[in-house]
């Protein structure tokens, strides 16, 4: 072999290795580069597992439409929301059925054309469920859209809960009793119309005070002892309190709180009714008036009787006596009780004290004569007066005037003015009775007739026992009368 | 009968009826009336100057309150008891411990609001 050939064997040589070390270079290079690819698969094969699962495992229906509007993925929830056999392919407004929603496919292209996100709440033709439907654009990753993505989420429940919260806030907003909630630190988070009419606060100036806001200042322990205990859990039921309003006037509540209990059983507030109960309080304050009058009446009627008994039995000539005169008196003291009910014991009419007296005396022709205008006498006076006619008339049938049968009596009276001072007289004179004989001494009627009328009516009173007849004089100022 | 011989008791009483009623039941006790007063004024003017050893008031007279008369018995150490037709359960203000003879009146009671003065001023 030539030195030539040699070389150019030896080159030939050296440029095969060269060669093979590139290819060598280069296989390694494809080696890695196919692990690399392989790695790229497996990951799109597990991202891929990934999407196929969360389609299939979602409980959102969920329909993803290509762009001439037709089904190209589904969610199995869609299938048992939209009851189809196959849908795939499926135009999206064919398999509106179940829905309500005929612009289905009018939210849908807005979608597409506009890129927008389109919501609608939706309701199932039965009417018993409630869809929240959104229909947003699906991007690819070339950046194109390719169709829309539909999610139809059940918001029944949620629907069921703002109604019943709106039929509670209605009752709440249209109750009479002011109805407000606290915070777990006594701040005050809501308030109804009831509270600012009852309080006089808005609900702008109330939330966010403490209850001593409106309670009278010397309640404030009060306030404190009711929130603490509702804190703890306790119900406060019907807790009479003071409120104080906004004007400063007071007015009495009845306070009924309750802790707001969460579902995990913690208390995150207070709710408190605080009802109006002013009228109640009066009323109750008012029986309670009533029922000490009354009992007040009672007493003084028992202690009149009491003494008329007393008094008629001393003097007193026999059973059958005292029983006579005692009924009698009863009987006027009874008569003035029903003339002071007709009037509501407000008073009674002079005239009619007089005359209820006088009646029983009349007989068959008018014995009397009762003149004089028309004057109310107060309830004291008019059962002073009463007594001290019934008195007189008595003692004019024993030993005056109706005594005989020609015997009369005849009142008078009337209103002097005298120096601008108004003063009311009045005059008993008997007349054609027998001869009268002062008694021997002052007994019990003369005794009412005297110091009775002299007492209750600040009155100048003369009782004179005149041969002619009895003469019963009286002068009473008119400030003393109603 | 006579179970207080002489005691001056001054009564303050608008009522006729009730005075007169409480005027036997005194005599019967052999106690003396001072009085009776129908009115406040009347009943203050005798308060601060009769001799008195106890007094018997009513709450209201003729509309006003006793209080006026019964101030001048204490400044002057007399004992009183009231005399009232209301219940226990609507207290007096003022002078609420002192004894009370209720409407009607029994006797044994104002006898016993009376010793039960008396008591008082021994032990004064």
């Amino acid at each position: 072999m030539n030195r030539k050939t040699l070389q150019k064997g030896l080159e030939f040589l050296d440029g095969f290795q060269t060669t093979n070390e590139k290819l060598l270079a280069a296989n390694e290079e494809l080696l890695r580069s196919q692990e690399a690819l392989q790695s790229v698969n497996s990951e799109l094969l597990r991202t891929n597992d990934d999407l196929h699962n969360l389609i299939d495992s979602t409980a959102i229906p969920t329909l993803i439409l290509d762009t001439q509007l037709r089904v190209r993925r589904f969610t199995p929830s869609a299938h048992t929301l939209f009851k189809f056999e196959d849908a795939l392919g499926e135009p999206v407004g064919a398999l509106a059925g179940p829905l309500d929603y005929a612009r289905l496919e009018d939210d849908v292209r807005k979608t597409l054309t506009e890129l927008v996100v389109v919501e609608r709440e939706v309701h199932s033709k039965d009417a018993q469920t409630t869809y929240l439907m959104r229909a947003r654009p699906y991007q690819s990753s070339a950046g194109t859209v390719g169709g829309a993505v539909l999610t139809f989420i059940d918001i029944t429940d949620r629907k069921r809960r703002d109604v019943v919260q709106a039929h509670l806030a209605a009752i709440i907003d249209s109750s009479q009793d002011a109805v407000f909630g606290q915070d777990i630190d006594g701040r005050i988070d809501s308030w109804n119309p009831g509270s600012e009419r009852l309080t006089g606060y808005s609900a702008d100036e109330a939330i966010g005070q403490t209850i001593a806001l409106i309670l009278s200042p010397d309640r404030a322990a009060e306030a404190t002892d009711i929130f603490g205990r509702t804190r703890r859990g306790e119900n406060v039921s019907n807790y009479p309190t003071v409120c104080r309003r906004k004007d400063g006037s007071l007015v009495a509540i009845a306070v009924t709180a309750s802790p707001i209990v969460t579902s995990n059983g913690e208390v995150a507030g207070v709710s408190v009714i605080a009802q109006n109960i002013s009228a109640r309080v009066e009323a109750e304050r008012h029986r309670d008036i009533l029922m000490a009058e009354l009992d007040h009446r009672v007493k003084n009627t028992l202690v009149a009787v009491q003494s008329i008994a007393l008094q008629t039995a001393q003097g007193t000539e026999s059973i059958d006596d005292f029983l006579s005169r005692f009924d009698a008196r009863l009987m006027a003291l009874s008569r003035t009780h029903n003339l002071l009910l007709e009037r509501h014991w407000t008073g009674a009419s002079l005239r009619d004290l007089v005359c209820l007296e006088l009646l029983p005396f009349g007989g068959e022709h008018p014995r009397f004569s009762v003149t004089g205008p028309d004057i109310q006498v107060s309830p004291k006076q008019a059962l002073a007066l009463g007594l001290g006619f019934h008195e007189l008339a008595t003692n004019a049938a024993k030993y005056g005037a109706f005594a005989t049968p020609s015997g009369e009596v005849e009142v008078t009276w009337g209103l002097d003015d005298t120096g601008g001072r108004c003063t009311l007289w009045l005059v008993w004179q008997e007349r054609g009775g027998p001869p009268v004989e002062p008694p021997a001494r002052r007994g019990f009627g003369s005794q009412l007739i005297e110091r009775g009328l002299r007492s209750e009516l600040q009155a100048d009173v003369m009782l004179t026992f005149d041969p002619q007849g009895v003469r019963f004089e009286l002068r009473a100022p008119l400030e003393e009368l109603p | 009968m006579n179970e207080f011989p002489g005691l001056r008791v001054l009564l303050v009483e608008d009522d006729i009826l009730v005075s007169m009623l409480l005027e036997a039941l005194l005599a019967n006790f052999g106690c003396e009336v001072v009085g009776p007063a129908d009115r406040v004024p009347k009943g203050e003017a005798l308060a601060a100057s009769e001799e008195i050893d106890i007094a018997l008031l009513d709450v209201n007279i003729a509309g006003f309150d006793v209080y006026p008369i019964a101030e001048r018995l204490a400044a002057r150490g007399i004992p009183f008891a009231f005399v009232t037709g209301y219940q226990a359960r609507y207290p007096r203000l003022r002078y609420h411990e002192r004894p009370t003879v209720q409407k009607p009146v029994d006797r044994k009671d104002l006898e016993r609001v009376i010793r039960t003065a008396l008591t008082e001023r021994t032990t004064r």
